[in-house]
């Protein structure tokens, strides 16, 4: 299998100088085509700044990340835009919807964007809005789902541009374990589906064992890589 | 509650540089048009008066009579008066420089010998000179003093001739000594000239006649029985009385159009008070959990909505010191415009101090810390309500409360219910202070109906945005419906602008067309001949009356002359206009527009008696009708006179009479003319015409001619000049409401940094975030100047309907302000989306990774 993404000697400096802070020390990882990697740590080890370079938000302040065989170091923002816009996906703890979009809308967003033609984006809708099981929902405002159903509907919204890398931050943090459960279930079926790479964040060893490799960030450098026992995630 | 100040407020005031920068400014700028406002209109009654002093000198009683003046004698009259200690004879009369016709200049003949117990005037420059009566330099028939200014003015040098034109022609005088600026030699902005009141008689073919003696009582007399015993004694043709006397006459002349001002300057401050509610609001919405912390450790609710007032109270102070610095510097700009209107409209006055006392500067600066606090008061209520529970809980988002904002749209309804009782059943529109009110309840309504008005409009845009700009167009749109509170007070804020620039304009068209149409029916002369640039009126240059029979005699193409004669006149408490024509000629060809009475029996009337016509503001302002007798004091004593018709006049917003010119004379005892209508015999064109006029006349009387058209349009930037000084209000409400807008957008952005940093992760250019803020911008600029534009013609109407009846007593027709209104809907877009450009470009550079973990 192929690398969807490959991290190589990455470092991440903030700031600069005695006040500088260096979030990753040196860190080489890669995510293959259909794998599911999941990034785990306490808090401040660099596991954010980690998924950050790998979902094209930031720059490495050196080495190289390489998504989909592009190398990010020297690409303008309007490049990493593009390539987030069209070859990544995300997902965010708090879900991140627009309040004054529906469901379908929301969804369409990343299509918009691109200006996709309608019929396509009422297609593409159906066909996710089926996939996560909110095909009765499609005209609501998020502000009328449960989390669970919010979460479901920014998976669809991060499948809409048949992203190849999905980037998930805490995915599960804001749910409830039995809604973390279904949302991990999903995550699983879309890769089987369209065979494409998930990164996953989290700070949950249990959620972590439900992947394909671990990987442990401790002190911005990565201490342990493993394959993950890929049980399914289990309500406590 | 200092420790709070420091630690907290500074704190934030720091953190948030621009919000605060802004809100100041916002404060300064209402400040600076209340305080420019009322410096302006206190310096223009202070200059009045100080010309009136200045002229008076040491004089305690001025007798005077008329324009036309009295016979010589009556000094020996005055002088015999027992309590008369010492008095002194003046000349008095308008003329302007031959090659600089555009200022008028007062020539005033004084006595070289009895004056310098009045007045002093002091040599300047190089023919100053230690205890030399300057008087004395007035030994010649042809010699002028100067003023300083007047010489800088023109380069003129003692010794050097000054041509001048008066009523009697073309002067030739020789200037022997420049006049210090102080003194009588201070007013009319240095446009003065003194000759020996002999010499002025000759120049100005009055001899035998003075216009006025000023009178120093002897000592221990009693003003009032001098006052008592001259009117006595001279008839009652004279006008006796102490100097400041006509003061009382001015302030009313004034007083509406002071008034306006005012209304105007307090509705820039209304507007900053927006402004600052605004930006108290948007501090406590995102300084909730500050609140909550420190409630949960123990800060009562008094003391968290004490530390939001005094935050207001410093802005506030601040904001009113840089306001009143700049008010001061507006208030110079403003008395140039402001001394020109009146000019234009009232008298000759020019304006040169500016004077603020300190109590007043202490009175600006407590209102503009008062004025923080009123407007803070809501929000700080607001965060005082705030639990400490919230500190532990995430911010909870406003939700759009449809039913809640239908509640605040009706109580918007019902206050204009009560601006409307106000204005229609009360007095409202004649009383400043109801009138004021009602309008600031009006624009209070307005805001209370917009919140409803932006959720709707909001809705209605968001899928034709998203059509024309894509998905960030209909974000921008979805945006402002999301928290239409906030909104709406900066749209309103925006409204108000825009509504007052369209009123203003709408009302300033309607008066126009209702003056052009009353020129068309009343000024039919093919041409219009003045000795003066300016508009004909009391400080115009007299030419003599058998100008007009030779006009007609040795000009090829005249049929007729008709002459203009106008005066101010005492009535009630004011000063109206007076004016004369040759009612045979007049009504040949100017068919007027008559309220009361039938054309041709009014003109009969009038020329056959002793009977006038009134304009309708003075039927209005005098509850005189047809049928009517009024009493007038004229240099030949009271007369009454009946009224024979009422017909629209804009000549005067005090009030016109009309009468025929022999009528006049008989009188008034003036044979002099301002203007004279010229009419043509029919196949002659006026170009030719005019040139032998010109040709014939044109040198010795330094004639203005004008055609028709040339005189309307003269007229026309007349009314624009006097709503000139409006502009500048409307201008600073509008870069308030901008204000507004950049920093509810900027806090608009705060508050959504997280969205915008997702936005950008899924794939949105900063070009898209850009496009996304400047959307949300134009559509508060669509709100803000399609409701401001629909206000704007409402009040129009309000103003042309009522108010302008009810003040000046006038009925204007209105008229569809058509193209302010599109120019006021393209200038609420237009500034909105610039006002958008900043916060949308700090939109765009937002960190998004910061912004992802930004709670």
């Amino acid at each position: 299998m192929s690398n969807m993404i490959e991290v190589v000697n990455v470092t991440k400096t903030y700031g600069s100088g005695a006040k500088g802070v260096q979030a990753l020390k040196g860190v080489n990882v890669e995510a293959r085509k259909g794998e599911i990697i999941c990034i785990v740590g306490p808090s401040g080890s660099g596991k954010s700044t980690l998924l950050h370079l790998m979902g094209g938000l930031d720059t490495p302040t050196s080495g190289q990340v390489i998504i989909d065989g592009q190398d990010t170091k020297n690409m303008s923002d309007r490049n990493l835009t593009l390539l987030r816009r069209r070859r990544l996906g995300f997902v965010f703890q708090f879900f991140n919807l627009l309040p004054t979009m529906t469901v379908e809308e929301n969804i369409a967003l990343p299509l918009f964007l691109e200006k996709v033609d309608k019929a396509k984006i009422s297609k593409k809708v159906d066909e996710l809005t089926a996939l996560v099981g909110l095909e009765h929902r499609k005209h609501h405002k998020p502000e009328e789902l449960s989390g669970g159903q919010q979460q479901r509907v920014a998976i669809a919204r991060a499948l809409s541009n048949d992203p190849a890398l999905l980037l998930a931050d805490e995915p599960t943090g804001n749910l409830d374990s039995k809604t973390g459960a279904e949302i991990l279930r999903l995550l699983r079926e879309t890769v089987e589906k369209y065979q494409q790479t998930i990164v996953l964040v989290t700070h949950d060893n249990k959620v972590a064992e439900w992947g394909d490799r671990i990987v442990t960030v401790k002190d911005g450098l990565i201490e342990e890589i493993r394959e993950a026992r890929r049980e399914a995630f289990v309500p406590a | 509650m200092l420790f709070f100040l420091r630690s907290i407020s500074l704190e934030h005031f720091r953190l948030h540089l621009l919000r605060t920068s802004l809100t100041v400014l916002g404060i300064a700028l209402g400040i600076t048009v209340f305080v420019g406002i009322n410096l302006v209109n206190k310096s223009t009654l202070a200059s009045f008066y100080q010309m009136i002093n200045n002229v008076a000198g040491r004089a305690q009683v001025e007798v005077s009579r008329g324009r036309s003046g009295f016979e010589e004698v009556v000094l020996d009259d005055v002088l015999d008066t027992e309590g008369v200690g010492k008095a002194a004879p003046i000349v008095r009369s308008s003329a302007y420089l031959e090659n600089a016709p555009e200022d008028t200049l007062i020539l005033l003949g004084v006595d070289t010998l009895a004056d310098k117990e009045f007045r002093t005037f002091t040599a300047s420059g190089e023919s100053a000179q230690e205890d030399l009566d300057v008087l004395q330099f007035l030994n010649s028939p042809d010699s002028v003093l100067i003023t300083e200014p007047l010489a800088e003015r023109h380069g003129f040098k003692v010794d050097d001739s000054l041509e001048i034109i008066t009523g009697a022609g073309l002067k030739t005088l020789t200037i022997r000594a420049i006049l210090a600026e102080e003194g009588a030699a201070k007013v009319f902005g240095g446009n003065l000239l003194i000759m020996d009141v002999f010499s002025a008689q000759d120049v100005l073919e009055r001899t035998g006649r003075f216009d006025q003696i000023d009178i120093i009582l002897a000592e221990g007399a009693d003003r009032e029985a001098v006052i008592h015993d001259l009117r006595a004694k001279l008839g009652d043709g004279f006008t006796v009385d102490s100097p400041g006397s006509r003061s009382g006459q001015v302030e009313n002349m004034l007083k509406s159009f002071q008034q306006i001002l005012t209304i105007m300057s307090l509705l820039s401050l209304f507007v900053g008070m927006f402004l600052i509610y605004n930006t108290f609001s948007m501090a406590v919405a995102q300084r909730r959990r500050e609140i909550g912390i420190l409630r949960a450790l123990g800060v009562s609710a008094r003391q968290v909505a004490t530390m939001f007032i005094v935050e207001a109270g410093f802005l506030g102070l601040l904001g009113s010191v840089i306001g009143t610095l700049a008010g001061y510097a507006l208030a110079r700009k403003l008395t140039e415009i402001v001394a020109e209107t009146i000019s234009t409209a009232y008298f000759n006055l020019s304006i040169d101090q500016i004077a603020m006392a300190p109590q007043d500067l202490g009175v600006v600066i407590a209102l503009g810390m008062v004025t923080s606090i009123l407007s803070a008061v809501a929000p700080a209520r607001h965060a005082a309500r705030v639990s400490p529970l919230e500190a532990m809980s995430p911010q909870a988002m406003e939700t759009a409360a449809r039913a809640k904002y239908w509640k605040v749209f009706g109580v918007g309804v019902a206050l204009f219910v009560v601006q409307f009782v106000l204005l229609f059943l009360t007095d409202g529109a004649s009383n400043p202070l109801i009138g004021g009110g009602a309008s600031m309840l009006g624009f209070l309504a307005l805001t209370l109906l917009s919140p409803i008005l932006i959720v709707l409009v909001g809705e209605f845009f968001s899928p034709i945005l998203k059509k024309i700009f894509s998905v960030e167009g209909k974000l921008g749109a979805d945006n402002l419906t999301r928290s239409p509170g906030r909104t709406s007070v900066t749209v309103s804020a925006l409204m108000i602008g825009i509504a007052l620039a369209v009123s203003v304009k709408g009302t300033m068209l309607s008066f126009q067309s209702s003056v052009l149409e009353w020129l068309h029916q009343s000024v039919t002369a093919d041409m219009v001949i003045r000795s003066s640039a300016a508009l004909p009126g009391p400080d115009a240059v007299d030419m003599p009356e058998s100008l007009g029979d030779e006009i007609v005699a040795k000009v090829d193409g005249v049929a007729d002359v008709n002459r203009f004669r106008m005066v101010n006149q005492s009535y009630g408490n004011t000063q109206v206009v007076l004016y004369s024509v040759q009612m045979p000629e007049y009504r040949k060809y100017s068919p007027g527009i008559w309220i009361e009475g039938e054309a041709d029996a009014v003109y009969d009337a009038v020329t056959a008696k002793d009977a006038v016509y009134v304009s309708e503001n003075f039927m209005n302002r005098f509850n005189v009708h047809a049928g009517d007798e009024i009493e007038l004091a004229t240099p030949t004593g009271p007369k009454k006179f009946m009224v024979a018709g009422v017909r629209v006049d804009y000549m005067s917003d005090q009030g016109v009479i009309g009468m025929d010119r022999a009528t006049f004379k008989t009188h008034w005892q003036d044979n002099g003319v301002d203007s004279y209508d010229v009419f043509l015999k029919s196949g002659y064109e006026v170009a030719p015409v005019r040139e032998s006029i010109s040709q014939l006349f044109g040198k010795d009387y330094r004639l203005v001619l004008q055609t028709n058209a040339e005189y309307r349009v003269e007229v026309q930037s007349a009314i624009e000049q006097s709503f000139r000084i409006t502009f500048v209000m409307e201008a600073i409400a509008i870069i308030i409401a901008v204000i507004g807008i950049i920093n509810t957008l900027m806090v608009s952005i705060l508050d959504r940094t997280r969205e915008i940093g997702m936005l950008r992760a899924i794939g949105f250019t900063g070009e898209q975030v850009r496009k996304l803020v400047v959307s949300e911008a134009g559509m508060m600029g669509v709100i803000a100047g399609g409701f401001g534009v629909v206000a704007g013609i409402g009040f129009t109407m309000v103003i042309t309907q009522i108010v302008l009846r009810e003040v000046v007593g006038w009925t204007t027709p209105f008229v569809f302000p058509g193209q302010s209104a599109a120019l006021g809907f393209g200038l609420a877009v237009l500034v909105s989306i610039f006002a958008g450009f900043y916060p949308a470009k700090k939109a765009s550079e937002t960190n998004i990774i910061q912004a992802l973990e930004y709670e």
